[in-house]
């Protein structure tokens, strides 16, 4: 190919004479009559501005929704976690029957266990305190 | 004298600069659209047009799909974002116009005896708009054998002189596709020539 010498594209091909000159004439009579460039409502800028605004809103109300929640959450779970530790702490220790068991067992057989509003019932202020501390 | 020919016919063309194509996108930006426009048709109608007559050979074909490009990029023009170069989406929407003026025109001549290569090439011998010697002549009757999308290639490398980059960009390809493509359509073409098959 570098043997042939190159020809300039304008003097291999022509074109009628003022063939140049009048085409935007000829064009725009064309253009005209195809209609106006299709404007958007909203200009590119304030749109690019629309969208970063509600982008950023976006964001804000995502973090909002599931930031504190599950700070929340993690706070909860923590005194969740603390009251299972004692309610544990405390079933652990003694299962209701064995409980009973060992409270008829070991001691007088005629201790009878009562609901809670006859046992109080007359248990003076000052003894309700003791009992209080017993209980866990 | 020829200081005053210079300073009369020369330095006024100089001061009257095309706008660079930064220019031209804020007007699209800022909506002067029509002024966009006719600076574009101004500054890029003749390398459009070239590009289009290379590949379809006729005048009046060449005409049509440069207006069309054209109209094309004036009901487009809101939507040109400036990620590539003025020129590179314009020769983009040629090139796309090119190709299916020429898929259209075979397809037209599916039942008729002669391809479409041969009547490009049949009206190169006898158009009086073809300038070219016969070395030329030849050289183009054997460009033509080329499949579409290579003869582009070529007459945008040879012809153009564009950078493989460029012309990456525009024909949305790799550049090692685009020098394997070249390579190949110019080995064929000497082959032809030197055939003399044409």
């Amino acid at each position: 190919m570098t043997k042939m010498k190159k020809t300039d594209q304008d003097k291999l091909f022509a074109v009628p004479e003022g063939y140049f000159d009048s085409f935007e004439d000829r064009l725009m009579t064309r253009v005209k009559s195809s209609g106006p460039v299709r404007k958007s409502l909203i200009s590119k800028p304030m749109l690019n501005s629309w969208i970063g605004l509600a982008a950023a809103f976006l964001i804000v109300a995502l973090v909002y929704n599931f930031l504190p929640r599950k700070l929340f959450i993690k706070e909860t779970q923590n005194e969740v976690d603390v009251a299972m530790i004692i309610e544990q702490s405390a079933v652990d220790w003694f299962h209701e029957y064995e409980l009973i068991e060992y409270l008829t067992s070991e001691t007088d057989a005629n201790i009878e266990l009562y609901p809670d509003s006859l046992f109080f019932r007359d248990i003076d202020e000052d003894d309700l305190m003791l009992l209080s501390f017993m209980h866990f | 004298m020829l200081l005053i020919l210079f300073c009369t016919f020369v330095v006024p063309n100089y001061l009257v600069m095309h706008p660079d194509d930064r220019e031209i996108l804020t007007m699209i930006n800022t909506r002067q659209h029509e002024a966009a426009f006719s600076c574009i048709v101004k500054k890029y109608k003749q390398r459009l047009y070239w590009h289009l007559r290379k590949m379809v050979i006729i005048h009046e074909d060449a005409d049509d799909l440069l207006q069309n490009s054209f109209i094309k990029v004036w009901q487009n023009l809101d939507k040109f974002r400036g990620d590539s170069s003025l020129y590179t989406w314009l020769y983009r929407i040629a090139t796309n116009e090119a190709l299916n003026f020429l898929n259209k025109k075979r397809a037209e001549l599916m039942d008729s005896p002669e391809d479409l290569e041969s009547v490009l090439s049949g009206h190169l011998s006898g158009d009086p708009l073809f300038t070219g010697d016969e070395i030329e002549a030849r050289l183009q009757k054997s460009v033509l054998t080329l499949p579409d999308k290579q003869r582009l290639v070529f007459n945008m490398k040879y012809y153009d002189n564009m950078k493989y980059e460029e012309m990456a960009e525009i024909l949305n390809t790799s550049v090692g596709a685009l020098k394997a493509s070249y390579f190949h359509a110019v080995r064929k073409i000497e082959a032809l020539i030197e055939q003399e098959l044409f």
